[in-house]
């Protein structure tokens, strides 16, 4: 060890000034790199102002999006997308989009790629403009905050101690533990199994309900019918159950070996509430489901399939139901409460808003994928253990609650900008090779298009993680998880 | 007059080149190992015309 010590010290000493001088910048340029690559105190901000080359915030898309007339960040339609590649993982991101202000309404909404093969998003607000005018008195409790029709609580944590009637409480961003949740009257544990008729496409989310001594017992038959082979990412099914604080309590993944699996679910027994049973599988896939559960629904969608003369009937408490399809065959008029909604193109969203949280809708065959902002049942009387959940206000429905409780951050404006932030967690998010992490900026009902686009003065992302010395730290913990 | 001006071309390119491929095969070799390295703050493709630059006037100077 000595002797190189002793010859790189006799080279240097025989090196001439000037190139002992280009080593000692080298050597400094080269650890300013390793310090920036590196982030040893877990905190890296990038910002993009223009759609000028940046390595960490790129790929601006789809381009068609976006205005390319000069190099500015001017959104011409929703959702768009770009991905941030930092040079070392992170927990989180701070994303802050400054805007200029239009005469139309802007809703503002940004969020990150969990699971690519069924393209879940983790969405948080920007700008809710319905939210930031009402007038009504607001609590505030750090990010959290309360609209009440009338004044009735006088702090956040008197509020959460003796919340109101589940009817009149609507929330936005926001999961409250619903620990007052009662036992349905007259309940009883099923024992038998039941078939739930018909084929599911895409994620379920279903919500039901546990007595105390009642395992959760769902069974799974899971096909393909695509004629193409899947991928890997395809072929993985992941089942998450969570309680009602969203707290996960158990999940495993399987793979569909020769276009099929069958899927026996018995988890728990829990104490007695609702539970979300959530079946995250590619669309390409067809579920057939049994269970032994008397009480659930699904939540924010349904994507039923079955033959060509099976006639659906669902009962739904969303107030704007979506209807789409991507099969030719499956374009129809459905019926939601007597009202026809011709579904005449594939691909193409058909929305309609039925002003009321009882609301019948009929089809035939299926393959018609139907999301609104609540749940959706099989049966007339609608499980819902939740709150209402409401994403766009309109004054029809702030006239049926009383109060409005949110975690969201109203942005600070300027006569000409304003400017919102939202926090992003990177853990378990989506990365893909070579681009990074993908993130959307949604800007749905803002009306957005060439004549009124949405000008974006800066995006910012403030990032933060593990410090170098907490990394070292973990990486013993993290040999033996390897080793295990 | 002439052979000086490339005597003395000669003497710098003598001096950086070493110097300029250590920096090169260290930066290739650091953005192979973690990608975005270098990439992300700095042009290689600027630091590789500067070096075949350099190897080009070295065998040119060298036939001289």
């Amino acid at each position: 060890m000595l002797i190189p010590l002793k010859k790189l010290k006799s080279w240097w000493l025989n090196q001439p000034r000037v190139r002992q001088i280009l080593w000692l910048l080298s050597m400094i340029g080269w650890l300013t790199l390793l310090f920036l690559a590196s982030r040893p105190f877990g905190l890296a901000t990038y910002s993009l102002s223009s759609q000028a080359d940046n390595y960490f915030i790129h790929k601006l898309e789809p381009i068609e999006r976006w205005a390319t007339s000069n190099g500015n960040l001017i959104m011409t339609g929703q959702p768009a997308y770009f991905f941030l590649r930092p040079t070392r993982p992170f927990s989180q991101a701070e994303i802050t989009v400054t805007w200029q202000q239009r005469d139309q309404a802007t809703y503002l909404e940004t969020g990150i790629l969990m699971d690519k093969a069924n393209w879940q998003y983790q969405i948080q607000p920007l700008n809710q403009p319905v939210l930031n005018k009402l007038d009504w008195p607001v609590l505030t409790s750090g990010s959290y905050h309360l609209w009440q029709k009338q004044p009735v609580y006088s702090t956040w944590e008197q509020f959460l101690a003796t919340p109101p009637d589940s009817t009149k409480l609507a929330v936005y961003n926001w999961s409250p533990n619903l620990s007052s949740f009662s036992q349905p009257e007259n309940y009883q544990i099923r024992q038998t199994w039941q078939d739930i008729s018909g084929q599911w496409r895409g994620v379920q989310q279903i919500i039901t309900y546990l007595a105390a001594d009642e395992p959760l017992a769902w069974r799974l038959i899971i096909t393909s019918d695509t004629l193409k082979n899947l991928t890997a990412d395809e072929r993985r099914i992941e089942v998450n159950i969570t309680d009602s604080a969203n707290q996960r309590l158990w999940s495993e993944q399987r793979l569909l070996e020769n276009n099929r699996l069958d899927w026996s679910i018995l988890a728990g027994p829990w104490s007695a509430g609702a539970y979300r049973l959530e079946i995250k599988a590619s669309s390409k896939l067809l579920i057939n489901l049994s269970t032994k559960q008397s009480l659930f629904s699904w939540q924010g969608q349904v994507w039923p399939v079955a033959p060509a003369d099976y006639l659906w009937q669902f009962w739904t408490d969303a107030t704007q139901i979506t209807a789409q399809t991507i099969q030719p065959a499956s374009r129809q008029k459905i019926i939601i409460n007597q009202q026809s909604l011709d579904i005449e193109e594939t691909y193409q969203q058909y929305q309609i808003n039925t002003k009321t949280t009882s609301t019948t809708i009929s089809l035939l065959a299926g393959d018609i994928q139907l999301a609104g902002n609540g749940l959706f049942s099989l049966r007339p009387t609608i499980f819902n253990p939740q709150l209402r959940r409401v994403s766009q206000l309109s004054d029809i429905q702030l006239a049926n609650f009383d109060f409005i409780a949110a975690d969201y951050q109203p942005p600070i404006c300027d006569q000409q900008f304003c400017s919102a932030t939202a926090k992003l967690s990177l853990i378990g998010a989506n990365w893909q090779p070579g681009d990074g992490y993908k993130i959307m900026l949604a800007a749905g009902n803002s009306q957005l298009s060439t004549t009124s686009p949405l000008i974006i003065k800066e995006i910012k992302l403030k990032l933060s993680g593990q410090t170098l010395w907490q990394f070292f730290r973990s990486l013993p913990r993290r040999l033996i998880n390897k080793l295990r | 007059m002439k052979t000086s001006y490339w005597s003395k071309i000669n003497q710098i390119n003598c001096l950086i080149y070493p110097w300029l491929t250590t920096i090169i095969a260290v930066l290739l070799l650091s953005e192979i190992i973690w990608s975005g390295f270098v990439r992300a703050y700095l042009n290689l493709a600027f630091w590789l015309i500067f070096w075949a630059a350099s190897v080009i006037l070295k065998l040119i100077l060298l036939d001289e």
